[in-house]
């Protein structure tokens, strides 16, 4: 069933993948620049330059020796960027884990299983929706104090309700269709089913729920950072740069803009990705089902 | 007791399966799909189960393959009731029936090779080596009329009858003896019917297969049966040999099933007389008293309103269960 590559179809074809490729070259450039980026830049992120304090990005004034202009302490802007973005980064990548893990474990056995522990999960998750996040997380770190691992930890057990009801309600669907039925009646464990038949038929929702889950989570990370309660000076992630640059945002605005932005064009890299990455897979899953 | 020809026995059997109301309601309704059916299947032949949809043949035949668990009766396969097995005894009684489903597609794990998914029944009785498997597969892949390298490639590159065939051929995998057909054929097109209907025939002689084949198909049932059972409303109606049945039917419903079908000479259609069923069929949550088709019945009468009839011989292997016959 080839598609003629007539003109309209090309230009369609095109138009479907600049979504991806904006996305792809956002969301994965930002990724390789914070991993090499400390290779290629070598700055010091945490050398303080009294002397050079609050000077402006170069762009802007011909006398700055700093890219993207100092902060109130003199420490470079885009140094603290490419370091802050592996903090962010990595925070949000291990909380997505964890998320990922609970939420498609659970969701798996919840939506196989059904009863009591599907209401169960469902009431658990239900509640955990229902307080808003930002009230808990702050709840839970009043209790566990601050820092990266705590951080991690709220985001991934409040994230995993997300994956879980998705992934609960793709697995009631599968578990209908009659290859699991074909597998029972050849003797197949539920484990077997669930692993082998279940499991690799949710992984593409789950992706795409990934990339979006990922986006939100780099917007709540920057903001527990911003409030003060997560990752703690000197370490820098764009939310607390942000957090630092308030009170001069009226002279030396680049100090929150530009972490900003750089959140900004993360989320929409990451949005566009999963747009396209959906409608990639969708017109697939259609066409097996 | 078993004399060794019957190889599937069923008693009783019923099957209802409880329909979640409102939060408050002050009863579940029960959709009785199956509502006490005993019928037993020979070594060898092709049983054809037909009725209307929502007869209960599918639940039917998903409860003898042990996919549900009956309510109430019995299954017995080669005389072992299958109810007292446990789970390894049940496991490895799986191996002797299998079933194959309507829609082919959906009954291909699309993320899996055709090669895993038809060796699939040897990993799960952890049988044989990787290349003994891999040489019993491509066996069975010819066996069941495809050619070429089919091993290595994905359900979504076959059509619906390539797919269908594929089934057949992980239902033979295990060597089965009895292989319940659900309505194998009706997703597909009607050449293909055809050809699908020869391979299970050819399948059976070869392979001494018993089936049975449920479908909502009259014509082609009748083409592949030696017996017929017509269900209605979870009750059956009528059973026999299947020319008798077509020729002579006795049951008001099986008539009335009978006259549905058009017969494509003009002139016969014309001088026809025939017998529909009126009004709709009812639900199965609220099956009406007595015989369940006295409501759309043409001679039903007052008996029929209160009580059930039950399958009595009419002759040499023909039941029917009505009052007025």
């Amino acid at each position: 069933m080839k598609k003629e590559l007539t003109t309209v179809n090309r230009q369609n074809n095109a138009a479907k993948n600049v979504k991806g490729i904006l996305g792809g070259v956002l969301l994965f450039g930002i990724i390789f620049l914070s991993l090499i980026g400390p290779l290629v830049y070598q700055v010091d992120p945490r050398s303080t330059n009294l002397l050079q304090r609050l000077q402006p990005p170069a762009l802007f004034s011909k006398a700055s020796e700093h890219f993207l202009g100092t902060d109130q302490l003199g420490r470079d802007i885009l140094s603290r960027l490419i370091y802050g973005a592996r903090i962010s980064l990595f925070v949000s990548l291990c909380s997505i884990l964890i998320a990922i893990f609970l939420g498609v474990t659970l969701g798996m056995l919840a939506g196989y299983y059904g009863g009591w522990f599907d209401n169960l999960l469902m009431r658990i998750g239900d509640v955990q929706l229902s307080i808003p996040f930002l009230v808990l997380a702050i709840s839970v770190i009043a209790v566990l104090g601050s820092g990266l691992v705590n951080v991690v930890l709220i985001l991934g057990v409040t994230g995993w309700i997300q994956f879980g009801r998705v992934v609960r309600a793709e697995t009631m669907h599968i578990k209908e269709r009659e290859f699991v039925s074909s597998a029972i009646a050849l003797g197949a464990s539920d484990i077997r089913i669930l692993f082998v038949h279940i499991l690799p038929n949710i992984i593409p929702t789950t992706i795409v729920l990934t990339t979006f889950q990922f986006a939100l989570l780099i917007i709540v990370e920057s903001s527990l950072s911003f409030l003060g309660l997560g990752v703690q000076p000197p370490a820098a992630s764009w939310g607390s740069m942000i957090n630092d640059g308030k009170t001069y945002i009226q002279t030396a605005w680049w100090l929150s803009t530009i972490p900003g932005c750089m959140i900004t064009l993360l989320v929409l890299g990451a949005n566009l990705f999963g747009d396209w990455l959906r409608d990639r897979l969708d017109p697939h899953l259609q066409q097996q089902a | 007791m078993n004399d060794g020809q019957n190889i599937v026995e069923i008693r009783n059997l019923k099957k209802y399966f409880p329909v979640k109301h409102k939060l408050f309601a002050k009863q579940n309704c029960l959709v009785r799909a199956v509502d006490d059916i005993s019928f037993t299947i020979k070594k060898g032949e092709t049983l054809g189960l037909v009725g209307e949809s929502g007869c209960g043949k599918s639940t039917t035949g998903r409860t003898i393959v042990r996919l549900y668990k009956p309510t109430a009766g019995s299954v017995l396969y080669d005389g072992i009731d299958l109810a007292k097995l446990s789970k390894k005894e049940m496991r490895i009684m799986r191996r002797n029936m299998q079933i194959i489903f309507q829609d082919p597609f959906s009954s291909l794990n699309p993320r899996m090779t055709v090669g895993n998914i038809i060796s699939e029944p040897f990993v799960i009785h952890n049988m044989g080596t990787k290349k003994t498997c891999k040489e019993h597969v491509e066996a069975l892949i010819n066996k069941v009329g495809l050619k070429g390298d089919t091993y290595y490639r994905y359900p979504h590159e076959f059509s619906g009858g390539q797919c269908q065939r594929l089934v057949i051929a992980r239902a033979l995998a295990l060597n089965p003896e009895f292989i319940v057909c659900d309505e194998p054929i009706s997703a597909l097109d009607v050449s293909i019917q055809a050809q699908i209907v020869n391979l299970l025939e050819g399948l059976q002689e070869e392979l001494k297969l018993t089936y049975l084949f449920i479908a909502h198909d009259l014509s082609m049932v009748r083409y592949i049966s030696n017996r017929v059972a017509v269900m209605y409303l979870g009750k059956i109606f009528e059973l026999g040999e299947s020319e008798e049945i077509y020729t002579h039917p006795l049951h008001p419903y099986t008539k009335g099933l009978l006259s549905s079908i058009p017969y494509p000479n003009p002139k016969v259609e014309r001088t026809r007389t025939r017998h529909f069923p009126s009004g709709e069929i009812p639900s199965p949550t609220d099956p009406p008293s007595g015989c369940r088709y006295h409501p759309r019945c043409p001679i039903a009468d007052k008996k029929c309103k209160s009580d059930q009839p039950e399958l009595k011989s009419v002759g040499k292997q023909h039941w029917v269960a009505c009052h007025l016959i």
